[in-house]
């Protein structure tokens, strides 16, 4: 009966609606079986055809109590996953389970919940109620703080992508709807709800507790106002709109002073805790920092010295502990220490006897020999200072060596040549004859042979001077012309010979007429023939001389 | 404030983000189209002394592969059916697109735009067959945008 009373119309239903009351009251205390089984088929029958012909009217009257329903069921389910992770976290050994332990210890916090508080921690900035078919905003609020562009705009873009996301996911997972959208630092958090949707904007991805929190406030809204939702036409100077947006306004800055009011009470009862906290860890991780550093420069020694050597940080020390063989290594592991701390080093490494007996003996073999070789060194510096400082005597001799057998040259003492012997001119000419040509080419080569032939002694030759002589017959200065003329011309023959080009002689010989005033005499009588002469000499570069003397003393300094 | 979500449907490349970018005071990036195949843009209109802010969704060009996705579509009390006048198909597949869109929106308003109307001489536009909600528009000649979006927007109004 009841069953056929679905088709009947309206005036029909009305009248027969009223014995109704009654009939099923006797029917009640009849059979009560009975009579549940018969208005099941019907009820049920109705809400089906009332959810296919209003579904978005039906989910909005469902569901501030099925919100709550289902919120419960999570909240279950959340707590039995909640002691889930109390169990694992019994058996899990990490530092995070010891900090997490001791947090929930000083807090009061169970570790379950402090967990789920690790993986969120969001605030909401903004929150929008949106028509959900054309995705017109109904109402909003934002903390003043949040900076979302224009709001309408935003609203419809976040809704048509959500949409978007919802089409493409429908094709493999049925009855899903997109609940989370993050992007960088901004998390929405979509509810949906037969005509509107709400959207939160977070900071963070919500945890169950905010999703509850934002759910319940939602479900009071939907509650209270599905029938202006329904109706929304995109006219938002209606009060409702206002009311909402108040609400939402109030709740947004509810829980903003919330989040502080919490942060501050944790604030103040952990301040000495994490203080002292902070100090240890500090301490830990100096320490830890330190011991490393350390580490580090024993492998750096290891690596280069190839000794396994101890460093030990104590009372701003490094204590360097172990052994070594030589003490180039105990420099050297000293050095690499140097190179990567200024902290003060205490030298603790040890060395085996034998080692150090081994060490002396052979530090003082070289010692020894240093000695001896610096001993020499100074020697040969000596007689090159004193043959240095007696360097013409020293060329003089050499000089007298050479020509001690040669005819008609005279090795004067201060290692002039004078060709006496030789009567080279006849009285006031110049002229030489062939064979006393070829005498003084002979003598000259040799002399100048051993003056700049010589790399010791050539460095040192400043000048050769051909010096001419007259006998005592005329006048002096005629005297001193002639002796002039005489050695230029010995000049141009010895410059006409064939002599080595790195002589240079042509800068170095010099000639000079020293008149009669070194006259030749046998017995008292002079000599004139002897007289009419010529001599060569040498001048020493004395500077030179005094520089390379010095040079010789710094070295062995 | 009064608002309306309003549509732009029509084939690909018929003109409908140029007619959008010459109307709108603000507008989100074109790259949303080629991302989710949507772009909304906003514009207010002054109708009778009545203001009115057009959301506008800038919905993706269809293809025969492509359809429109009827998420869009729902809640829309206005569209604007774009074809391109050099292009005959994208005209004829308007009344499909019409149908589509009135089966959501049954008693939503609606206008249509023959675009790019600037390409054909007077002669060749005067062999289209023209009714009083039926627009020639060019965005590059500026030409009855304006025009066509306040009909449509008083039209919703009434």
């Amino acid at each position: 009966m009841l069953s056929s009373l679905q088709d009947k119309d309206q005036k029909t239903i009305s009248i027969l609606s009223q014995y109704f009351a009654q009939t099923l009251k006797q029917a009640s205390n009849h059979d009560s079986k009975a009579l549940t089984s018969s208005l099941q088929a019907i009820l049920s029958s109705t809400i089906s055809k009332e959810i296919e012909n209003n579904q978005d009217k039906m989910v909005d009257a469902l569901y501030p109590i099925l919100g709550g329903m289902v919120s419960k069921y999570v909240t279950q389910a959340i707590k039995k996953l909640m002691e889930g992770i109390n169990t694992q976290i019994e058996q899990g050994l990490s530092l995070k389970y010891y900090k997490r332990k001791a947090k929930a210890l000083f807090t009061g916090v169970s570790e379950a919940q402090l967990m789920l508080e690790e993986a969120s921690d969001a605030h909401i900035l903004a929150m929008y109620v949106l028509q959900k078919d054309s995705a017109l905003l109904i109402a909003q609020a934002q903390l003043e703080e949040s900076t979302i562009g224009d709001p309408h705009m935003v609203a419809s873009m976040a809704s048509a992508i959500k949409d978007f996301i919802n089409d493409w996911v429908s094709s493999s997972e049925e009855s899903k709807e997109v609940q989370i959208m993050s992007y960088g630092n901004i998390t929405l958090y979509i509810e949906s709800a037969g005509s509107v949707y709400l959207i939160a904007f977070l900071d963070a991805e919500p945890d169950y507790e905010i999703r509850e929190e934002i759910n319940s406030f939602f479900a009071s809204l939907v509650r209270r106002y599905s029938t202006f939702f329904q109706a929304f036409d995109g006219d938002d100077s209606a009060q409702e709109v206002e009311d909402i947006s108040t609400e939402m306004s109030v709740y947004l800055n509810n829980q903003a002073s919330l989040d502080t009011i919490n942060i501050q009470q944790a604030s103040s009862r952990k301040y000495g805790l994490w203080l002292i906290g902070i100090a240890i860890v500090t301490y830990m991780g100096w320490s830890g920092y330190k011991k490393f550093e350390l580490y580090q420069i024993e492998q750096q020694i290891l690596e280069q010295t190839g000794y396994a050597v101890k460093l030990k940080n104590k009372k701003d020390q490094i204590y360097l502990l172990g052994e070594v063989k030589t003490f180039e290594d105990d420099k050297k592991i000293r050095d690499i220490i140097e190179k990567s701390t200024n902290i003060e080093i205490n030298n603790q490494l040890r060395m085996k006897l034998p080692d150090i007996y081994r060490i002396i003996h052979h530090q003082s073999d070289t010692i020894q020999n240093r000695i001896t070789k610096l001993e020499a060194q100074m020697q040969r510096s000596q007689e090159k200072v004193i043959q240095k400082l007696h360097f013409k005597e020293f060329i003089i001799a050499k000089i007298d060596k050479l020509f001690e057998k040669q005819q008609g040259v005279v090795v004067r003492k201060d290692g002039s040549l004078d060709f006496s012997d030789l009567k080279l001119f006849n009285t006031g000419t110049v002229i030489l004859n062939e064979q006393d040509k070829n005498t003084i080419k002979k003598v000259f080569k040799e002399y100048v042979g051993l003056l700049l032939g010589d790399e010791e002694i050539r460095p040192f030759i400043k000048q050769i001077i051909l010096e001419g002589h007259t006998d005592s017959i005329g006048r002096a200065v005629t005297n001193k012309k002639l002796s002039l003329s005489r050695a230029q011309m010995v000049k141009e023959y010895i410059l006409s010979l064939n002599l080595p080009k790195e002589y240079n002689l042509e800068h170095l010989l010099l000639t000079q007429g020293a008149g009669s005033q070194e006259l030749i005499f046998t017995n008292g009588i002079e000599n004139k023939e002897a007289s009419r002469r010529i001599k060569i000499k040498f001048v020493l570069n004395k500077q030179l001389l005094l520089q390379n003397i010095g040079k010789i003393r710094q070295r062995d300094d | 404030m009064i608002r309306k979500k309003i549509l732009l449907i029509g084939d690909f490349n018929v003109g409908k983000t140029s007619l959008i970018r010459r109307y709108v005071d603000n507008t989100f990036d074109d790259k949303y189209l080629t991302t989710i195949g949507v772009k909304i843009s906003k514009k207010l209109v002054e109708v009778d002394g009545e203001e009115c802010e057009l959301l506008i969704w800038d919905i993706e060009g269809a293809t025969e592969l492509k359809k429109i996705p009827l998420a869009y579509m729902k809640g829309a009390s206005g569209a604007i059916f774009v074809g391109d006048v050099a292009r005959m198909e994208t005209i004829e597949h308007i009344d499909k697109h019409i149908r589509t869109f009135l089966e959501s929106n049954p008693n939503s308003k609606y206008v249509i735009a023959y675009n790019k109307a600037d390409m054909l001489s007077d002669a060749q536009l005067e062999t289209f067959e023209c009714g009083e909600k039926t627009f020639f528009t060019s965005a590059k000649e500026n030409l009855n945008v304006d025009e066509m979006f306040k009909k449509l927007t008083s039209e919703m109004l009434t």
